[in-house]
């Protein structure tokens, strides 16, 4: 479903993101990206949806390569793969009802099908009765509900979520969670970017561990780290402030 | 495009309006106070320039014909000064006419006149009204050698100062427009980007969820061609009162200005600033979108 072959990326800025990953995603699987701040899990999401192009590398979807994908075509991807963002990304002056709707609107939808539609997905994510709520009424959990209700909406193949529970308290965050685990079991592929420990721990899902760019470790039913690994990161993190004059 | 397409980028555009209540009002008015700057100026122009087509039309030759010219040979030298180029009428004034209107100028200093009255010192002549300003030298000096013509008189400096005048008004004139117009674009567009700017998150979710961009931009398109509609209209609705209210007050203290009348003029300017809204609300949208719709 989503293949990277040896995937660079460096930023106009100098920054370099990713240092030659090389990764498979099967249809399906629900994967945690996981790794320290700076370590290249948002870039890596990222060029999923083609929000950023590699620097050398390729990038599959569905087969597609991305590198190669004319501008045009990019919302035809898009329309494929939901994405949910830490801050949710909800228009602030429409309805949760309207914000899931207008998903629908977008790769036009008849009026039919999206009043048949968004009132079930509502239901499904638990805001069958605040479809009329505006963003600001509601609660931070909630707002990410009517997000993954608007990523899923459309019955995209493919759903990425870049630290979807960074804003959440735990026991929220843990819900928002079992919503995308549930999503996965009705066959979409979930590909969640995290540094939330807890959640990878009790979840026991693949993961894939990145540091400074690099995939340090890429396993099945995983922990967030294992126990040498997580010293070497924590040196990982200390060693530049360390090499410093 | 389809009808629900249709209905779908005209709903976004009204709900884009009405829920960005505030924003829309402040780009409207700003449409509307720059677009009626430019109507008050256009106003003044057209008028400056009729003024100045009053006075040129009023510049004229006078040709002073020889004593005891006979009827035929009067209308020999008539046909010779309507064969001048540059040339557009030719009235004949007798002397008799001429002291009438000398009487009549002088008003209540008509008195003056008495005891020369009886003699009537005054000339045949025929009054010359050229194409222009510019036309008066080389009608004065043509007519000058042709037979009959006792002498010819005309303002020399006055003509040339009315027309070095109004050449540079109406430069000056066309000058002012064009950077009117620039400013007024640039205001307009500059307006509409700023409510664009307000909601490039928006656009950013739009593009995140799989709109093409000409769904995007159709929505702001549209929104963009209202503000400056509303703006123009708002603008052509004050511009006409203004101008109404002006005229009225020339006419009524200073009638010997020559002013425009308000219909058609007041009109044509209302759609010339329409359109002119309506193209640069849409065209500053399409133009603002560029850097969100890069990617």
């Amino acid at each position: 479903m989503i293949e990277f072959y040896d995937v660079h990326k460096v930023f106009p800025n100098g920054v370099t993101a990713l240092r030659g990953v090389t990764a498979s995603i099967a249809k399906g699987e629900f994967v945690f990206v996981v790794g320290p701040s700076g370590a290249g899990k948002s870039t890596l999401v990222r060029l999923v949806y083609r929000d950023e192009i590699p620097t050398s590398g390729y990038v599959f979807v569905d087969g597609i390569n991305l590198s190669r994908l004319r501008p045009a075509h990019v919302p035809y991807l898009r329309r494929n793969i939901g994405v949910v963002f830490q801050d949710f990304k909800l228009l602030p002056r429409k309805t949760a009802y309207e914000n899931v709707a207008f998903a629908m609107r977008v790769i036009g939808a008849s009026p039919r099908e999206i009043a048949r539609r968004v009132p079930a997905v509502l239901e499904m994510v638990g805001l069958g009765d605040k479809a009329e709520a505006f963003p600001s009424e509601l609660s931070g959990g909630e707002q990410q509900r009517v997000s993954l209700a608007r990523a899923i909406v459309n019955h995209p193949a493919v759903l990425v979520a870049d630290e979807p529970t960074g804003n959440l308290d735990p026991v929220t965050a843990w819900g928002i969670v079992q919503l995308l685990l549930e999503i996965n079991r009705r066959g979409t592929t979930v590909v969640m970017a995290t540094h939330a420990k807890s959640i990878v721990d009790a979840a026991r899902r693949r993961v894939i561990a990145l540091e400074r760019g690099m995939v340090v470790r890429d396993r099945q039913r995983a922990e967030y780290s294992e126990g040498g690994l997580e010293r070497a990161w924590a040196q990982g993190i200390s060693a530049p402030s360390s090499a410093r004059p | 495009m389809g009808s629900r397409y249709l209905r779908t980028v005209l709903g976004e555009a009204l709900t884009g309006i009405a829920r960005n209540g505030l924003l829309s009002l402040a780009a409207a008015t700003t449409v509307a106070v720059s677009l009626f700057v430019l109507a008050v100026f256009l106003l003044v122009l057209v008028n400056g320039d009729h003024l100045a087509r009053t006075v040129e039309s009023g510049l004229e030759v006078r040709v002073y014909l020889r004593d005891g010219l006979g009827e035929s040979e009067r209308e020999e030298l008539r046909n010779g000064l309507l064969g001048l180029p540059g040339v557009s009428d030719v009235v004949f004034v007798s002397r008799t006419e001429a002291l009438a209107a000398l009487r009549e100028q002088l008003g209540e200093d008509a008195n003056l006149l008495e005891g020369i009255e009886e003699m009537n010192p005054l000339r045949d002549s025929f009054r010359v009204t050229t194409r222009g300003p510019a036309w008066v030298d080389s009608v004065a000096a043509a007519a000058r050698s042709l037979p009959g013509v006792e002498d010819v008189g005309y303002t020399h400096d006055l003509a040339q100062r009315i027309l070095k005048l109004t050449t540079s008004l109406r430069l000056g004139g066309l000058v002012l427009i064009c950077l009117m117009i620039l400013a007024t674009l640039f205001v307009i567009s500059n307006t509409v980007r700023l409510t664009i700017f307000a909601r490039s998150e928006e656009i950013a979710i739009m593009k995140l969820v799989g709109a093409t961009n000409w769904f995007v931009r159709w929505p702001f398109i549209f929104e963009g061609l209202l503000l400056g509609l509303a703006g123009a209209l708002l603008a052509s609705v004050a511009a006409w009162q203004t101008y109404s209210w002006a005229v009225g007050g020339v006419y009524a203290n200073v009638s010997f200005i020559p002013v425009l009348p308000v219909y058609p003029l007041t009109l044509r300017l209302g759609l010339f600033l329409l359109s002119l809204g309506a193209l640069v609300g849409a065209l500053g949208s399409l133009l603002s979108l560029r850097r969100f719709l890069s990617r």
